[in-house]
């Protein structure tokens, strides 16, 4: 069963390496396939993501263009935004957060998703 | 000229408050549910790719859809480093249990890296739309 996590691992790290992300597939993975607890499968999706990300910023740094000033400016406010987005997730009932903004993705993606589809038929036609 | 170095600095200072207000958005939303940041910084410099082509100054944005989500992720990598010193605060994250999954996640995300050059740019868009969809239902599930 090892390598079977091993593979799934590599492919979600290298969709993560991409930096479009890994839409939580390890921790649905993990729970659903692996019975491993909520808790514990969100902390290994960290780890991994943490691994992933770094692993591919070797790649990025050589080939992209870090815009260096940006990632600090955003960063000086993201850090300790998250702090407080943190705290206040204490107060908010538990999952409504995740609820709302999982419906938000699904309208931004679903659309974006068959407009791309279109475009796609339209450049075969 | 002064003139044209007064707009400069200006809108290097629109630029700059633009980055922080994104700054803001994207921590707190990762803050308030443990993910998702990634994907709102990255539909916000798509934004602002748009918005605002051609601002001169000392802060550019990135133009190059690839180099969006390379710069995305150069920012959620600190945001998580952040989140996981909390987790690892609360004794909830465990390097031993993880270890024979740290080889595939570094393989993984080198080629992953290789990979966001290689792919053809429709498919890179596809595959993050359909990821975000994913996110979506996932999130919806577990809560």
């Amino acid at each position: 069963m090892i390598w079977i996590d091993i593979i799934f691992t590599f492919l979600f790290a290298a969709l993560a390496g991409m930096g479009i992300g890994s839409g939580g597939l390890l921790v649905l993975y993990l729970t659903l396939f692996r019975n491993t607890p909520q808790l514990s499968a969100q902390g290994f999706n960290l780890l991994f993501f943490l691994f992933a990300s770094a692993a591919s910023m070797i790649v990025h740094l050589k080939r992209r263009h870090i815009h260096l000033l940006a990632v600090i400016l955003i960063l000086i406010a993201g850090l300790p935004a998250a702090y407080l987005g943190t705290r206040t997730a204490l107060f908010l009932p538990e999952g409504l957060g995740s609820k709302l903004f999982g419906l938000f993705l699904i309208a931004v993606g679903l659309p974006r998703l068959l407009s791309l589809n279109k475009e796609k038929t339209r450049q075969k036609s | 000229m002064s003139t044209s170095w007064a707009a400069r600095d200006r809108y290097s200072l629109l630029s700059m408050a633009f980055f922080l207000v994104i700054g803001a958005l994207t921590g707190f939303i990762n803050g308030l549910l443990g993910a998702g940041g990634g994907i709102v910084l990255i539909y916000l410099l798509r934004y602002a790719k748009k918005r605002f082509p051609h601002i001169p100054g000392r802060v550019n944005y990135p133009t190059d859809s690839r180099d969006v989500f390379a710069n995305a992720l150069a920012v959620t990598l600190p945001l998580s480093l952040f989140s996981a010193t909390q987790y690892a605060a609360a004794g909830r994250l465990s390097l031993s249990a993880f270890s024979p999954l740290i080889l595939p996640s570094l393989l993984g995300g080198v080629v992953g890296g290789w990979l966001l050059d290689r792919l053809k740019l429709p498919f890179v868009r596809t595959l993050f739309s359909l990821l975000v969809l994913i996110s979506g239902i996932f999130m919806i599930l577990r809560s």
